[in-house]
């Protein structure tokens, strides 16, 4: 590799980069005029909106059956500001019309009731839709809350007791959390996952524009016609793209504290100090920010790149990153919650960990262990990303892929006939069913547990699937394998299914002691297997729960995907691109591992037997025994056997472990040799794509 | 100086299957020859030169420049080939003498050198009132031109040129061919893909017919003629490739 050609290919790109307005603005634009804009707006907003509550008149109805009491309620409204006291015949209609802000309603006889130290209802009628009666009310509240105090206080005196015999305890809390770390604390928060979403902003136009940007326009031919090499072109290229999503984060950052040290300054008028106090070592935090946001960069600079550059044109390269963005998104935001803590086993975890991290140096709790730690094993993936990038460059089917990429209309009658979905398209399918399932499904579920599940599986999966596969004139049969197996290769998938589900027993034992489950999310399944008890509502159970994700997640996971990403890569990538896939579907990092295991096996059974049915097969077992296991309708030596899989305190059994694992070796073998078998019957079945065989 | 042995290509492609786009191409041209490559569309023309270029792996065969193998020696092999083709297109972003500067870099030449090569190129191909003007500003012939300065900026010995009249009014095209003609005097080996007759027999010392893949004739254009009974090239080749389109008694 010669520096000189690397540098001059970074050079050229940098300036190709800057001359492009759209990734100028994107990444220079936006980061200097969003904070400013974003706060400038929501404080403008918020000031306008308390100016006008203040200022408005509150108009307040006393519904009083005496004259007397009117007079004395008067008195309580007249020092509330800007009260306007208005007679109304029928105060309800006239509250309804947006004509009243508030309705006083206190029973006849008020002075009465107080004399004999009674209890006084006092009703107060508003509008809570309209933010001017609800501001209202609160303003006659406080004015009657007073009135209550001093009736009180008068209570008190003439029962010669002192204010003190009604308050035996007064309680006080007192924040020992420095500023720093309150503040840290806030900006801990959000920052991180604003960090990475604007960073991959800023490396995924230039990652883009400089893979499949620099195809659509006809120019990679050329530059591959010079001596230069291709790692040298990758190289050049990466240190292009991470320079500006460094370029963009340092931006960012910039704007960012200059914008909260304005508002701080604003806010606390005068104590603009009290920001800078959250960096009160600062070189220190900025040491740490940059080392953190470094290897990030790479990272993310890698990963784009080696993404985009599938793609044939910009267009392309989008639908293609969409998902990769949900998939560097999901652990930012779930790093983002409050009670996620950087600790000793999340630190090799990409993109989570540094969230984590961030959050501490911010607290100001970050020591230079964890800071290296994160470094590097970000660069290390940032660095198999790259190897992977380089890779994908010596490919020249991708680099100079002539195939169109989707089809610029979206009409029916537009779209070929074909036997499998697009990589591009089936991703997209994915991104959309995820969305799908995030809020309409979340939202369903939390109705009625089992008819959202349902619902979601049915009606968010695998509706959408048939449906996209059928308007893009994708032949499902063909898409979705839906095809017999033979008798061997049934078997193996039992064996492997079962073996398999003790084995995730096993492993899951392994894994909850480095990413303990949570209570919260234990319980999550309860409401779940509430009818379980009779023997329909088992049978319902198992119907929605077993099979009904059986067949919808199959059809979406080892039916559209897996015969998109075939398009594209080879048979092993696409099982493992596949079975990560399934993995982060389950929304969580809990169930990360486990699931994506189970794809695997899942995966590889439905690759190797080409039928789907083998796939719903193995779904339903697992999902079946999972259940009825934990509810205890398992005969009792398959659960004993599953129960000493996962072991309890004392760890997962070997003798177990090695049953499971012959097993699987097992199911792999049957499923190899019923291949072999199919191959010899009929000879050369379909050309291979690309794959080696 | 360049020599193709056996080259064929073969293209695997979700959709259109297993396309068999060159089989077995063996040809020399030396230096100081112009090669014409003739063929209809989508014979293969682009992917043959492509292969020579080492833009792409052929699937099996090899090709040589001065002896140095293309499969061994790629980026060396690539310094002394200058290629053209309707996808080597420019920086848009760019203007004319940066993309000159640029490819000279790449090429390893030194900077004080490429900036005179830049101005004397300039002035052989009359592109001085343009060459500092952004690349998406200029006509067709125009940045044809400033492609044609890429291409012979690092004085390359080979020159594979993919349908370089393609688009252009007779002015420039006149212009190319005498360019051709001249850097065949100064001992460059040519060779280039065209659909015009008129050119190739204007020009090549010896022409490759190409049909579906197949290098089915390689010979001077008398010769071609005589073999097939015909007064002009354009008759030639029309002949010859309907002859192979018949099926054969
Ligand atoms: N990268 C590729 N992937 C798949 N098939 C390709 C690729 N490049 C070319 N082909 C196919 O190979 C065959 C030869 O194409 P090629 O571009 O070499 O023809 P050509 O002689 O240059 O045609 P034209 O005169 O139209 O330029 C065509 O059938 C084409 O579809
Ligand atoms: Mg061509």
């Amino acid at each position: 590799m010669r520096i000189r050609t690397v540098s001059t290919i970074l050079r050229k790109e940098l300036l190709d980069t800057f001359r492009d307005k759209r990734t100028l603005f994107m990444m220079v634009g936006i980061p200097v005029l969003l904070y400013p804009a974003m706060i400038l707006v929501g404080s403008q907003a918020m000031m306008v909106h308390e100016k006008s509550m203040e200022s408005s008149p509150v108009r307040v109805c006393l519904a009083a059956a005496e004259a007397g009491d009117a007079e004395v309620m008067k008195s309580w409204v007249a020092d509330i500001r800007n009260v306007q006291i208005i007679d109304s015949p029928n105060p309800k209609e006239a509250l309804a019309a947006g004509k009243l802000d508030v309705v006083v309603v206190a029973r006849s006889g008020l002075l009465k009731t107080f004399d004999a130290d009674y209890t006084l209802p006092v009703d107060l009628l508003y509008d809570k839709t309209e933010s001017r009666s609800s501001e209202a009310v609160r303003r006659v509240e406080d004015a009657l809350g007073e009135v209550g105090r001093h009736e009180l206080a008068r209570r008190l005196e003439k029962a010669v007791m002192n204010s003190e015999y009604i308050n035996p305890l007064e309680l006080r809390r007192v924040d020992l959390a420095p500023k720093e770390k309150t503040s840290g604390m806030v900006i801990g928060l959000v920052l991180p996952a604003l960090m990475i979403i604007v960073m991959g902003l800023g490396a995924f136009y230039p990652a883009v524009d400089l893979t499949a940007g620099e195809k659509e326009r006809g120019t990679f031919e050329t530059l591959l016609s010079t001596p230069a090499t291709k790692m040298e072109i990758v190289t050049g290229k990466f240190l292009t793209v991470f320079s500006m999503a460094m370029l963009t984060a340092l931006l960012n950052l910039a704007s960012m504290g200059a914008t909260f040290f304005v508002l701080f300054a604003q806010i606390s008028s005068g104590k603009a100090g009290e920001f800078t106090l959250m960096l009160n070592d600062p070189w220190r935090v900025a040491a740490m920010v940059l080392l953190i946001i470094v290897p990030l960069a790479l990272l993310l600079s890698a990963l784009m790149m080696s993404v985009a550059v599938f793609a044939k044109s910009f267009r392309e390269a989008q639908n293609y990153l969409t998902p990769v963005f949900m998939m560097i998104m999901l652990p930012a935001m779930l790093a983002g919650t409050p009670d996620a803590k950087f600790s000793a086993s999340v630190q090799f975890i990409p993109i989570v960990n540094t969230v984590l991290l961030f959050k501490d140096v911010m607290t100001g709790k970050a020591t230079w262990e964890g800071v290296f730690a994160v470094f590097v094993s970000t660069a290390a993936f940032a660095l198999l990303a790259l190897v992977f990038a380089a890779r994908v460059f010596q490919r020249e089917d991708v680099i100079l892929s002539e195939e169109p990429g989707m089809p610029l209309s979206f009409r029916r009658r537009d779209y070929a006939p074909r036997t499998a979905p697009s990589p591009g398209f089936a991703l997209t399918l994915f991104a959309l069913v995820m969305l799908l399932i995030f809020y309409v499904g979340a939202w369903a579920q939390g109705r009625s547990p089992l008819w959202g599940l349902a619902l979601t599986e049915w009606g968010l999966i695998l509706l959408p699937v048939v449906g996209a596969l059928w308007y893009a004139r994708v032949d499902l049969r063909e898409a979705l394998r839906l095809r017999g197996f033979s008798r061997m290769q049934g078997a193996g998938a039992v064996v492997l299914a079962l073996s398999m589900l003790t084995l995730i027993m096993g492993f899951s034992a392994v894994h909850d002691q480095f990413l303990p489950i949570p209570d919260s999310m234990k319980e999550a399944f309860v409401p779940f297997l509430a009818g379980t008890n009779s023997w329909t509502g088992l049978i319902g159970v198992l119907l929605v729960m077993a099979l009904s994700p059986a067949i919808c997640e199959e059809a979406l996971f080892r039916g559209a995907l897996l015969s998109g990403l075939r398009q594209s890569m080879r048979p092993l990538t696409a099982v493992l691109a596949v079975s990560v896939l399934f993995g982060v579907f389950h929304l969580s990092i809990y169930r990360f591992a486990p699931t994506a295991l189970l794809g695997l096996a899942i995966t590889y059974a439905v690759w190797r037997t080409n039928s789907l049915w083998t796939g719903v097969i193995m779904h339903c077992i697992n999902n079946s025994l999972a259940i009825l296991l934990s509810v205890g309708k398992l005969p009792k030596l398959l659960a004993d056997f599953l129960e000493s899989a996962h072991g309890g305190t004392g760890g997962p059994s070997t003798a177990v472990m090695a049953v499971a694992f012959a097993g699987l070796l097992l199911g792999v073998g049957l499923m190899e040799a019923a291949n072999r078998a199919a191959k010899k019957e009929t000879a050369p079945p379909e050309l291979p794509l690309r794959s080696g065989i | 100086m360049l020599r193709a042995e056996e080259l064929r290509k073969v293209f695997r492609t979700p959709r259109a299957g297993v396309v068999e786009a060159v089989r077995g191409a063996t040809f020399e041209v030396a230096a100081g020859e112009v090669f014409g490559l003739l063929g209809p569309n989508g014979a293969g023309k682009t992917t043959l030169l492509r292969m020579l270029a080492t833009i792409i792996v052929p699937t099996s065969g090899r090709c040589f420049v001065n002896g140095i193998a293309a499969d061994e020696a790629p980026d060396q092999i690539r310094a002394s080939i200058g290629f053209l083709s309707g996808n080597t297109r420019l920086y848009g972003r760019l203007t004319g003498r940066e993309v000159l500067h640029y490819f000279g870099r790449l090429y390893g030449m030194r900077d004080r050198d490429i900036r005179g090569r830049v101005d004397e190129v300039s002035a052989l191909l009359g592109m001085d009132e343009f060459i500092n003007r952004r690349c998406d500003t200029l006509s067709t012939g125009q940045t044809q031109k400033v492609s044609i300065a890429r291409v012979i900026l690092h004085d390359p010995q080979v020159l594979i040129l993919d349908e370089p009249t393609l688009g252009l009014d007779i002015m420039t095209s006149t212009a190319i061919l005498s360019f051709i003609s001249d850097a065949r005097a100064r001992g460059r080996a040519i060779i280039f893909s065209t659909h015009y007759m008129s050119e190739a027999e204007m020009l090549c010392d010896r022409v490759g017919l190409l049909h579906q893949g197949s290098l089915f004739a390689v010979d001077s254009k008398a010769a071609l003629c005589e073999q097939s009974g015909t007064a002009d090239l354009r008759a030639a080749f029309l002949k010859l490739v309907e002859e192979r389109e018949l099926p054969r008694p």
